[in-house]
């Protein structure tokens, strides 16, 4: 099976695991957190950011040399 | 209404409730596999809030061994992993006969459209993109599992007649391992002859499954210590019918209902229970036609004993010679190796 190799698509695809776990349990707590609870803003905060992170990487450029897969 | 009629339309409402309360709520046991424990936590969130039982491997090795241990409604799999990676896992578990029908969905991080295509090619069901949507994963996982539970009822029905089948051999001591033999001989046979899978898979069922309609006939004819009448001939020879009809509402038998219903068709029309002709006669059943004769030669019968593989050749070529079967098929069969079929 072809794997991916050690560049930047392998960057990228470790990077977005991390923001997506970050944006998935964030959703989660904000779910489970009651609307007056004072944590919720910032849980927001982390939600919002994680998913501006996973925007920018996706608008990140491709270094010069790798090609698409 | 007769009381048989009754019983019958109860049992068949009970069956309809049973099949829809297990279909109207679509939970069932998740594999997850991820090498991020973090990323399997997610999904397993996720996955149990919504009713769904969760285990969890981190790696395409132990996702296997897990599969057999567990056997899951569906697997969500990362395609990226150590050792063992999300595409070859996948490609394992749908060439394995015992798990090809559980759904995998691959979850990554990958988004070319390359990636997808592999996991299409290696068979995954769906594909899901991280970060994943809770609402897009748990609409999907609810349809597979759905479709899963389909597939267990149509299996089960299988096995009710396979079940059937064995039965029928173990009420005659004197036919034990027939289905087994005649089913391993199909195969071999089938392989040598360069059929598909679908038409391999067809004559290993086929193999348990060709006599199946023995299920209604009394002991008295079939467990008869001699030649049959004329009458009681006929009687036996229903078990084509019988069978095919006992076939005909599982869907996944389908390849092997012609198998059941015409074992015993001869090319000059001289069999039964259509009497076909020639090619009419489907190539699977005359296969299964070759090797049950085979096999009730070469083992002992309530009304013969057995004879030696070379004489049960010459009685192929014979009954070749008579027009019965084609001698290209009994050429085939006798080219194959004996010490397969001893």
């Amino acid at each position: 099976m072809p794997d991916i190799s050690p560049s930047f698509d392998r960057w990228l695809h470790d990077v977005k695991n991390q923001l997506s776990i970050i944006l998935g349990f964030s959703e989660i707590m904000l779910q489970e957190t009651e609307s007056g609870d004072l944590r919720r803003p910032d849980l927001q905060e982390i939600n919002t950011a994680a998913g501006r992170a996973l925007e920018a990487i996706a608008r990140a450029p491709r270094p010069e040399g790798e090609t698409s897969r | 209404m007769s009381l048989a009629t009754i019983e019958s339309r109860a049992w068949d409402g009970l069956s309809a409730d049973l099949s829809a309360a297990r279909l109207a709520s679509p939970t069932g046991t998740i594999l997850v596999v991820d090498d991020l424990e973090a990323s399997a936590r997610l999904l397993e969130r996720i996955l149990v809030r919504d009713g769904h039982r969760v285990i969890t491997a981190h790696d395409g090795e132990e996702a296997l061994a897990s599969v057999y241990t567990h056997q899951p409604d569906l697997i969500l799999m990362d395609v990226l992993m150590p050792t063992l990676g999300g595409f070859e896992t996948c490609r394992r578990l749908k060439n394995d006969p015992v798990t090809r029908l559980v759904p995998v969905i691959l979850v990554t991080a990958l988004r070319q459209s390359r990636d997808r295509l592999i996991g299409l090619e290696v068979g995954a069901d769906d594909f899901i993109c991280k970060p994943v949507n809770p609402q897009e994963l748990i609409a999907r996982v609810r349809s597979l599992v759905r479709m899963k539970k389909y597939t267990d009822d149509l299996d089960t029905a299988e096995s009710v007649i396979l079940s059937l089948a064995l039965t029928i051999e173990a009420r005659d001591v004197t036919t034990e391992g027939h289905c087994q033999r005649l089913a391993r001989y199909a195969v071999d046979f089938g392989r040598s002859l360069g059929l598909t899978v679908d038409d391999i898979a067809a004559l290993a069922r086929g193999g348990y499954l060709h006599d199946v309609g023995k299920v209604g006939i009394p002991d008295a004819v079939l467990l008869k210590p001699g030649r049959l009448t004329p009458g009681e001939f006929l009687v036996m020879q229903q078990h084509t019918l019988i069978g095919d009809r006992l076939c005909g509402d599982v869907r996944s038998l389908r390849r092997v209902r012609p198998i059941v219903r015409h074992h015993h068709e001869r090319l000059d029309g001289s069999g039964y229970p259509d009497r076909l002709r020639g090619d009419a006669i489907p190539l699977l059943a005359q296969i299964m036609g070759v090797v049950d004769v085979f096999d009730a030669l070469t083992t002992v019968r309530p009304y013969k004993a057995a004879v030696s593989i070379e004489r049960a050749y010459e009685e192929l070529f014979q009954e070749a010679a008579s027009g019965w079967r084609r001698s290209d098929l009994v050429d085939a069969f006798v080219r194959l190796d004996p010490r397969e079929r001893v």
